[in-house]
Order: structure tokens, then C-alpha cells, then sequence
């Protein structure tokens, strides 16, 4: 347990005696420091709502720590994520009712804590392709990280969350039938790479995936096409595809620029200018990969 | 957290779209009576994607009522009667073998070489702008007795005499 709390614990017991009357707040912490999660949380919603107890810093101190207690007993349930909301909104409001600054440090780690979660329970809603519930975590992890440090630079935290959620687009968009589901797909994508790219130019990853969701994208429309469509069709079909890998093509060369030993750019551009006819860099690259490959 | 996504390398998609055209090719030509019979034999050389291509298609797609049979060659010896015949090879020398051997019958012969239409194939596949097109040459149509459709002259990116 909480050292200070502890602290408080003994010096209200010390100065009112163990059979003196408690002010709920008080009672709660006894309660809490008990172990009886219930009756503290009973308790200190009693404290909130009397006036006095609600001006005070400690109440919503307790109220934080007792809630985020009772988060920790169930927090993969959306009752158990209420309860975290209820701790970081009453950590909160003790910053701004502590003008001693004697709960700030550990209102900061508690909220540090609770914002980790809201961060990993994004990460898990992306693993369970829970998108828009990954999202909205995403937001309030941000959200809860500006009130807590308003100077915090999101940018690496914006393009992790950002590959991640686009890696996992594309999984989904591969195994995608409709072809109405898979167009809505690659905009959520290709807008996550951009973004990513956005923020930093130079990330390997987003070049280097976008290059190959433009080029599989035109690759599947190819493997797709029946041997039944009438003949002008080929063209126009064509010439979407020819648009796709004419796409793809600065992307995976601004990842070849980042790096031009890895293994799987050239073999990009192989494809890519492949696909675009151009045979003889689809052979430069080819062989850059076998040298490569030969020197290892 | 993030993974690479990974590239479609299981579809050649030059190869698949070949495939397609040659489909096309032979739906828009006319083969002398005794070709409309049997099966409908389609040679690959030296290009196993577009065999494969053509195989899978074999299996469900007929040709002019047809049932379809992809052969692969090695060797210009071993070439026997055949309604179309894809050469891949970028000279001279690596296609005329071929190309005389087909001409002894009533063979489409479609090549993907600079220069190839004006004396061995009837079909050339060229790029342009990174699309696969085809340029034409009537007289080696004529020579093989095979008659072509109007529409797949409109569609050629050029026709030659």
C-alpha cells in the first residue's frame, strides 16, 4: 500500500483514537487499508457528496486510489474500465483541489499508471482487431497524457500505434471478400502510412509496407480477373493496376534510399518495376539482392 | 509492434495478364476446319509462369468449345501441331527455331521481343506506358491461315502488312 496513505492512515487514528467518530473520507481509507474494497468505495461516495468532504484534496485522493483498486480487480470488463475512469477523474480533481501540492507526485505516478493501461488496453483491443475500441483508447490514453504533461511529444507513440493499427488493417483487408469492405480498408490504411510518413518521412516501415499494400492491391486485381471479361476490359483493368505500382514505386524506392541492404526493398522493386514492364531495373534489383544473398 | 507487411509473390502478374490476352487472342481468330476439332493445344516456351497461368485456366476454361491443353517446350524438335504457340526470348536466335517449326502448322505465334512481328510472330507483345499491349502483323496471319476478327486489329497498338 501506499506509503502516504498509510501515513494519513495512522495520524487520523492517532489523533482521534480508534473509537472516535471518522469523517466518511476517513472511514473509507479505513476501509480501504482493510482490504474491504466495497465498503470503501460505499464510503467514499458518501464523503463526495457532503460539501465539506468534496472541497477537500484527500477525499478524491482516497476516491482515486480505492477506484483504482477496484480497476485492478476487473479491468477487462467495460464496469471494471468505468472504475478507472472514476480514478483518474478523481486523481484529477485532487490536483486541482491540492494547492499544498501534498498528493502530487503520487496523483502523477497513479495517473501515469492508469494511462499505461489505457495504452495497453489499446494495443490489446488492436490484437483482437477491435479497431474502433483500440482508437478510442488510443485518444483517451492521449487525452489523459496532455492533462498530465501538456509539453509530451506523441510523435513516436502516433506512428507505433499508427504501423501497428495499419499492419493489422492488412491482415484483415487480405482475408476480405467484399470488395466494397476492402476499397474502405485501403483508405484506412494508405491514410495511416501517410500519416505515419507525415510525421516522419523517413520511417522505413511506413514507406516500405505502403509501397506493398499498393502493390499487392494491384497484384490481387490481376489474380482476380476472369478469363471471361470481354477484351477492352484488360486495359482498363490495366491501367488501374499500372496506376497502383506507379503508387507504390516512391515508396519503396524513398525505403531503398534508408536502406539499400534490405532484403525485402529490393526485392520490392523487382516486383514493382516488373509489373511496370521496365524489365531491365526489375533485373538490376534482382541481382542487387542476389549479390546480396551471396555476400551473406 | 508493428509488422512488415508482406509482398504478393505468388501471383507473377505479367505472367497472369499474358495469360488473359492469349485467351482473348484466340476467342477473336478463326483456325481452318480441321483445328476446330480435338483438343485445343496451346504451346509455352521458356516462360513456366505463364504455362501455369494457362493450366489453371485449362481447367475450367474451354476455347472455341474446345477443352484446352498447355504444352511446355524445351526444345524446338519436340514442337508438334498446335493452335498457339508463346515463344519467350528477347533474339532472333532463341525464337526462330521455334517459329519455323510452328509455322508448319496452322499456329498463332506470339512473341515479346523488339523486332519479332516484322518476320516471326503474328502477335508481339510490347510495354507501353508499363502496360502489356500488342502490335500486329496481318501477312503472317495470312500465311497461316488464320483469320482474325476486325475488332482484334481496332484493339492492336499497331498493325503491320
Amino acid at each position: 500500500m501506499n506509503r502516504l496513505l498509510i501515513t494519513i492512515l495512522v495520524t487520523l487514528l492517532a489523533s482521534t483514537g480508534l473509537f472516535a467518530q471518522l469523517d466518511p473520507a476517513s472511514l473509507a481509507l479505513r476501509a480501504y487499508t482493510n482490504k474491504d474494497l466495497a465498503k470503501a468505495q460505499e464510503l467514499i461516495e458518501l464523503a463526495i457528496k457532503e460539501e465539506q468532504s468534496a472541497a477537500l484534496a484527500k477525499t478524491w485522493y482516497f476516491r482515486g486510489y480505492i477506484y483504482k483498486d477496484l480497476y485492478k480487480e476487473d479491468r477487462f470488463s467495460s464496469a471494471g474500465h468505468e472504475k478507472r475512469n472514476v480514478s483518474i477523474e478523481s486523481f484529477l480533481k485532487t490536483i486541482e483541489l491540492d494547492e499544498a501540492k501534498e498528493f502530487a507526485g503520487d496523483c502523477a505516478q497513479s495517473l501515469k499508471y492508469l494511462s499505461s493501461t489505457l495504452y495497453n488496453d489499446a494495443a490489446g483491443y488492436l490484437d483482437q482487431d477491435r479497431m474502433d475500441q483500440a482508437q478510442d483508447f488510443y485518444d483517451r490514453y492521449k487525452t489523459l497524457e496532455n492533462k498530465i504533461n501538456p509539453e509530451m511529444d506523441f510523435t513516436a507513440r502516433d506512428i507505433e500505434f499508427m504501423l501497428y493499427k495499419a499492419s493489422k488493417l492488412s491482415v484483415i483487408y487480405e482475408k476480405a471478400s467484399d470488395p466494397a469492405e476492402q476499397d474502405r480498408l485501403s483508405i484506412d490504411i494508405v491514410n495511416l502510412y501517410m500519416g505515419v510518413i507525415k510525421l516522419d518521412s523517413n520511417d522505413i516501415g511506413a514507406n516500405y509496407n505502403l509501397a506493398i499494400h499498393y502493390y499487392n492491391q494491384g497484384v490481387n486485381i490481376i489474380d482476380n480477373m476472369d478469363y471471361e471479361l470481354p477484351f477492352d476490359e484488360l486495359f482498363k483493368i490495366q491501367e488501374k493496376v499500372m496506376e497502383l505500382f506507379t503508387k507504390a514505386l516512391p515508396f519503396m524506392l524513398k525505403a531503398y534510399e534508408l536502406d539499400p541492404t534490405r532484403k525485402a526493398t529490393l526485392q520490392g522493386l523487382s516486383g514493382i518495376y516488373f509489373g511496370l514492364s521496365d524489365i531491365e531495373k526489375s533485373e538490376y534489383y534482382q541481382k542487387e539482392l542476389e549479390k546480396l544473398e551471396s555476400n551473406e | 509492434m508493428a509488422e512488415a507487411q508482406t509482398m504478393n509473390s505468388s501471383v507473377n502478374p505479367r505472367a497472369k495478364m499474358k495469360s488473359l490476352f492469349i485467351y482473348k487472342f484466340a476467342q477473336a481468330i478463326e483456325w481452318p476446319e480441321a483445328y476446330k476439332q480435338g483438343d485445343f493445344i496451346i504451346a509455352v516456351v521458356n516462360d513456366d509462369d505463364l504455362a501455369k497461368n494457362l493450366e489453371i485456366a485449362a481447367q475450367t476454361k474451354s476455347l472455341n468449345s474446345q477443352p484446352v491443353v498447355v504444352k511446355r517446350y524445351n526444345s524446338a524438335a519436340d514442337v508438334g501441331k498446335c493452335h498457339v504457340m508463346y515463344i519467350s526470348g528477347s533474339s532472333a536466335s532463341e525464337v526462330v527455331p521455334y517459329s519455323t517449326k510452328a509455322k508448319q502448322y496452322n499456329c498463332l505465334i506470339i512473341t515479346e521481343a523488339p523486332g519479332m512481328i516484322d518476320r516471326y510472330s503474328a502477335i508481339n507483345f510490347i510495354a507501353v506506358g508499363g502496360m502489356i499491349k500488342f502490335e500486329m502483323n496481318r501477312k503472317l496471319f495470312r500465311d497461316q491461315d488464320l483469320i482474325v476478327s476486325n475488332s482484334l486489329e481496332k484493339l492492336a497498338a499497331s498493325v503491320v502488312n
